[in-house]
């Protein structure tokens, strides 16, 4: 009974997402959904939740075959998603998007007051009252998601599918949502949790299903394996101190080479001050949402004019061009926004830096592609033939091969797997090691804390509500206190020790 | 002061205040706004209101439709042809608005269905209905009962002017919309079409209906037309297909999507027609004029976009504060 | 050969619906591929192609980019152009050649300050452009166009060879000079095919969108400029508005040709192609006698067709 697939599979073009999934959850079951980027687990909801059409497979619900030809369909089987990019109308207020899919009516007319009683009493469970009558587009990141989660619950579900909201949520939230779970749990309500926040997953789920390459590996009781085990699962192969703590940091001094004295944070209008030395290697950490993406970005010249010192002399960056004037290089995990250029091919999206903005003679694009290790066929492949790790690649060999002094990325291992993930974090040490210097944003801690250790000088630092709230060097970097830091009030979830969160700017 | 700071930045309240500025100028300049002043007025751009009403709709879907200046000029053609063929007047403007709604359903049958682009459906449509129009009726000509003209000129119930009730019907139809559950919907598509057929919501029938309603309500204005001048021509309405886009974005109706309403389009379509009227009446050669209102458009549309996006208007005050400084 | 290959794909469509046209046209009224009709067939089809390499940057500068104003600048400077008399004949024509590419120029400037730095979508951003366009053009000959078109203007209809007179040799060269070293070789070329295809990435990377895209549009206005000259030079007359149909074959032709209205994809030659196929269409209705109105409606339904086998949004559900 309950929710059961079998050999489901989903492929676009030549790239499978998922391959041969099966799954089986009982009613009242709250299952985590654990595997890496690209593993899968966002599809494999797309599909339950209607969104996508699978390719082969079937899916059954309480022994009845279910396949649903949109999200309206599922929505009348009762089978709901959150969205991790969340399905929120902006410019509806709240009680309006909490209620859209199923607007309460008057006979035919819409009922407005039995909408926002709705709402309120969604709101109340969640302690947020007070967003009533406020559009959605006022609200902060952890509210919008909150009212996400509100739109589905009010639609009853008998399935739920959470994906990844998490990582934008305060402390008070996570434990609503927790007891929220508890409560569709004892309905008899399935949850489907898709979360790479192991500490939530152990708090909140009764059992695992490991995915890796679009497959689903395993299926295990919560507590019956350690992290370790669960880390070795999702990425093939044995996982030793992945989230060890940070080497010991040698007595070298930071050779600082470029000093920014005033960033304004956009959104939080909180301002910041960075150096940066030669050699080093910056994490950047933090809930998702918290200033950390408007901060790599004003650097960039993307919020006005930023002034700076490098090398010495002054200067003044206010947009992209200067930016890479200056020996600047910006990455991001969205790849298909800020990165590759579909339709074109890998000669062309290798060069697109050093031909055209800096009017270098580039090196072959073969010597290129292959000095990166991406796989492909021949530089006059459309970029989107390759994998998705491969395309990543080709996005950092553009910018590598212009020798940059400073590499901001923002989450630029998202959605790449782990081979890929390593080649990448070797690269951006090694560019560091020349004398350059690397800041990274990253919502993955374990990844901080890896590639902070590759180099001498490294720090991490932890953003919350747009102001730097914990720099972290050395043995200090690790999981708990980069957590710690990122919701620096109350005591933390499960019984972690207080980490220290000295303020060094 | 809150209230007036919400009214204040209600989407529609520039065009209001517009409207109600020239139309004060307007009746400076004549010396005077008389009871027949207005029902003139009315009677005249009734046509205006309608069709931006129509095209507020499928802006406010991000399905900008184009092509309703041709449909009105084919609604004027086939009820002047069929009242020279002797049907009555009724059956011919009952005809006659079937065929701009269907001209509408053609337009939501390609952009909801087939998913075509709305600007380059309505673009091409716009040229077919236009040619429709000017195979029916080559050259301007032909003329309608005066019964008819009289019956415009009449009033509802001794009290509303028949313009007037034409627009009221289309009026009430978006009520009735805006009450249900399509109202609201038909916002949130037009903020984002996939996050709408996520939260379930019918995009297919959304858009179908929407460029339905922009035919009728084209149908609408052309009867308003007719009826206002008894005569036919093939070229009526072409250029109120630009208008009505211009008044929808004077009235604070965002060409994204998903912003503004209604009434925004009914104030700006009222200011534009106001000024045109004055533009006209300072008698000017119509060579003069075909200018002016470009430029009108043109002046009317960039303006109202730099008040609508804040981050230009930042821009623009920092150039300003600039020059002031050097200066 | 291999070459050659992936160059045809996007063109045989426009070559086979060319040829299959031509016959179909020798079919409907004999006479049809004779010496004289073929040679102002590539006359009108050389002017088009003038005004579908402007759309076709624009639309390959991507966001949705369109021209609705090319028809409006043509026929601008198809009146203006024949005006400029400095001097004899001969250096006035010299003259009326950077003359309206600059009319067209400036025109296509504003178009683009608009739709970048207004942030107006193309669409409405030309279409309103192009009224004021007409306006202008209006006020300034007053209504009354009475317009000499000089000899040496006329003289691009003289025949070079066989069917190929002056004028679609000329435009058959520029054609390929722009196709390989504008839109291929070239940094902006590659610029443009970059910015329509992603233009946040491209922003990222150094380039200013915003110059590439505004260039495109003043190019397109430039070569627009251009096209009215020449359409005044065969037609031996100006009217006002005479080439406004010519904004929607330019868009047309530049579907059939294989570039895609979602940008950073195309190119010129296939505009090219797309144009033969749209004059041979609008030729054989002509000789069929049609009135203007139903013209228009076939020019309307082939648009809508070519659209709904072209250029759908793909579906909600993947």
């Amino acid at each position: 009974m309950g929710l059961v697939f079998r050999d489901l599979s989903k492929r676009y073009g030549a790239v499978v997402a998922v391959k041969q999934a099966q799954m089986e959850i009982e009613k009242g079951e709250v299952r985590a959904i654990l595997g890496g980027n690209g593993s899968g687990k966002s599809t494999l909801a797309k599909i339950i939740g209607g969104l996508i059409q699978k390719d082969t497979g079937e899916i059954l619900f309480n022994g009845e075959p279910i396949d649903f030809g949109s999200p309206k369909a599922a929505k009348r089987h009762r089978v709901i998603m959150t969205s991790q990019e969340l399905s929120l109308f902006s410019n509806l207020t709240v009680e309006e998007n909490i209620c859209i899919c199923d607007m309460p009516l008057k006979g035919k007319f819409l009922n407005r007051k039995e909408m926002k009683a709705k709402a309120y009493q969604a709101l109340r469970r969640m302690r947020l009252e007070n967003l009533m009558g406020k559009k959605v587009e006022e609200l902060a990141a952890n509210q919008q998601y909150m009212v996400e989660l509100a739109k589905a619950l009010v639609q009853e579900p008998e399935i739920l599918v959470i994906d990844e909201i998490t990582s934008a949520l305060y402390r008070e939230d996570v434990e609503t949502v927790d007891h929220i779970i508890r409560e569709l749990k004892d309905k008899g309500c399935i949850v489907l949790f898709i979360s790479h926040r192991m500490v939530e997953l152990y708090a909140m789920c009764d059992s695992v299903t490991i995915m890796r390459n679009g497959e689903t590996l395993g299926t295990y009781p919560m507590q019956e394996k350690s992290e370790d085990e669960l880390l070795s699962l999702m990425v093939g192969t044995k996982i030793e101190t992945y989230h060890g703590k940070g080497k010991q940091q040698k007595d070298t001094k930071r050779d600082i080479f470029i000093r920014i004295p005033r960033i304004v944070i956009r959104g939080y209008n909180t301002v910041e001050s960075l150096e940066v030395g030669r050699g080093e290697i910056i994490g950047i950490a933090g809930l998702q949402g918290h200033g950390q993406t408007e901060l790599i970005r004003a650097l960039y010249g993307a919020f006005g004019s930023v002034e700076m010192e490098i090398d010495g002399k002054k200067c003044r960056i206010h947009n992209a061009r200067q930016a890479v004037a200056n020996g600047f290089a910006f990455i991001s995990g969205d790849r298909e926004r800020d990165g590759t250029f579909q339709e074109r091919n890998l000669a062309e999206n290798i060069t697109a830096v050093q031909y055209l903005v800096k009017r270098k003679k580039t090196d072959s694009p073969q010597a290129l592609l292959d000095e990166y290790n991406v796989r492909y066929d021949n530089p006059g492949q459309p970029i989107t033939a390759l994998s998705g790790g491969n395309q990543q690649k080709v996005v950092v060999g553009r910018w590598l091969s212009t020798r940059p002094r400073l590499l901001l990325a923002d989450d630029p291992t998202k959605g790449i797997d782990v081979k890929a993930r390593t080649d990448l974090h070797h690269l951006f040490a090694e560019l560091a090691k020349a004398g350059n210097a690397v800041l990274m944003i990253s919502s993955d801690d374990d990844e901080l804390v890896s590639i902070t250790s590759m180099v001498e000088t490294s720090r991490v630092i932890v953003m919350y509500e747009g102001k730097v709230s914990a720099v972290l060097e050395g043995e200090a970097i690790s999981r708990e206190n980069i957590s710690a830091a990122s919701m620096p009030i109350a005591k933390p979830l499960s019984g972690q020790t207080g980490a220290q969160t000295g303020r060094t700017v | 002061m809150n209230k007036v700071k919400s009214i204040m930045s209600w989407n529609a309240f520039p065009s209001l205040l517009l409207f109600l500025v020239f139309l004060g100028i307007n009746g400076f300049i004549t010396g005077g706004l008389s009871l027949s002043f207005f029902k003139s007025f009315t009677a005249t751009n009734a046509a205006a209101v309608c069709v931006a009403i129509g095209v507020t709709a499928t802006i406010l879907v991000a399905g900008t439709d184009i092509s309703l200046g041709s449909i009105v000029s084919l609604v004027n053609v086939v009820i002047v042809t069929l009242c020279q063929k002797g049907y009555a007047v009724l059956a011919a403007v009952l005809i006659a608005l079937g065929c701009a709604l269907l001209c509408g359903m053609i337009n939501g049958f390609i952009i909801g269905i087939m998913r075509v682009n709305p600007l380059l459906t309505t673009f091409a449509t716009s040229t077919a209905f236009a040619g429709i129009a000017l195979w029916i009726l080559p050259y301007p000509g032909g003329s309608i009962d005066f019964s008819f003209g009289d019956w415009y000129g009449s009033s509802l119930f001794g009290m509303i002017p028949m313009p007037i009730v034409m627009i009221g019907i289309l009026l009430l139809i978006w009520g009735i919309v805006r009450n249900v559950p399509a109202g609201t919907h038909i916002y949130a598509l037009g903020r984002d079409i996939k996050k709408a057929y996520a939260s379930g919501i019918n995009v297919t029938g959304l858009r179908f209906f929407v460029h339905t309603f922009a035919g009728l309500a084209a149908g609408i204005a052309g009867i308003c037309i007719s009826a206002n001048t008894c005569a036919g021509s093939p070229t009526v309405g072409s250029s109120m297909s630009m208008n009505s886009i211009a008044a929808a974005v004077i009235g604070g109706v965002s060409l994204n999507g998903g912003t503004g309403g209604i009434s925004g389009g009914i104030f700006g379509a009222a200011f534009l027609s106001i000024l045109i009227s004055i533009v006209v009446s300072a008698n000017l050669s119509s060579v003069v004029q075909s200018l002016i209102q470009g430029l009108i458009l043109l002046v009317g549309v960039v303006f109202s976009i730099i008040a609508a996006d804040k981050e230009l208007k930042q821009k623009i005050k920092h150039l300003l504060k600039a020059r002031g400084g050097m200066i | 050969m291999e070459k050659i290959k992936r160059l045809n794909n996007p063109y045989v469509p426009a070559i086979i619906g060319s040829i299959a046209l031509m016959v179909l046209g020798q079919t409907l009224s004999s006479g049809f591929l004779s010496m004289n009709n073929i040679s102002s067939i590539l006359m009108i089809t050389a002017i088009l192609t003038m005004a579908s390499i402007g759309q076709a940057a624009v639309i390959i500068s991507g966001d949705s980019g369109l021209d609705m104003s090319i028809g409006a600048i043509m026929s601008m400077t198809a009146l203006f152009g024949p005006m400029i008399v400095i001097g004899s004949g001969g250096v006035s024509f010299a003259f009326m050649i950077p003359a309206t590419i600059l009319m067209g120029a400036i025109v296509g400037l504003l178009n683009g300050i608009g739709v970048q730095i207004l942030k107006i979508v193309p669409l409405v951003m030309t279409l309103i452009m192009s009224n004021v366009v007409n306006g202008f053009t209006i006020f300034i000959t007053k209504g009354q166009p009475s317009v000499t078109v000089s000899h040496e203007l006329q003289s691009i209809s003289q025949t070079l060879v066989g069917p190929l007179r002056i004028l679609p040799t000329a435009v058959i060269v520029i054609l390929i000079v722009l196709e390989v070293f504008f839109l291929r070789k070239s940094r902006y070329g590659r610029m443009l095919f970059l910015v329509g295809n992603n233009c946040n990435a491209a922003q990222l990377c150094g380039i200013s969108s915003k110059i590439v895209v505004i260039s495109a549009y003043a190019f397109a206005g430039a070569s627009a400029g251009l096209g009215g000259l020449m359409l005044v030079g065969y037609a031996g007359t100006a009217q006002m508005n005479m080439a406004s149909g010519y904004t929607m074959l330019s868009v047309a032709a530049v579907v059939i040709g294989g570039t895609k209205l979602t940008g950073g994809k195309g190119t010129f030659i296939g505009g090219a192609l797309g144009s033969l196929v749209l004059i041979l269409i609008t030729t054989i209705l002509q000789a069929l006698n049609m009135a203007a109105g139903l013209r228009s409606l076939i020019q309307g339904i082939i648009l809508i067709a070519i659209l709904m086998a072209n250029s759908r949004e793909p579906k909600l559900r993947q």
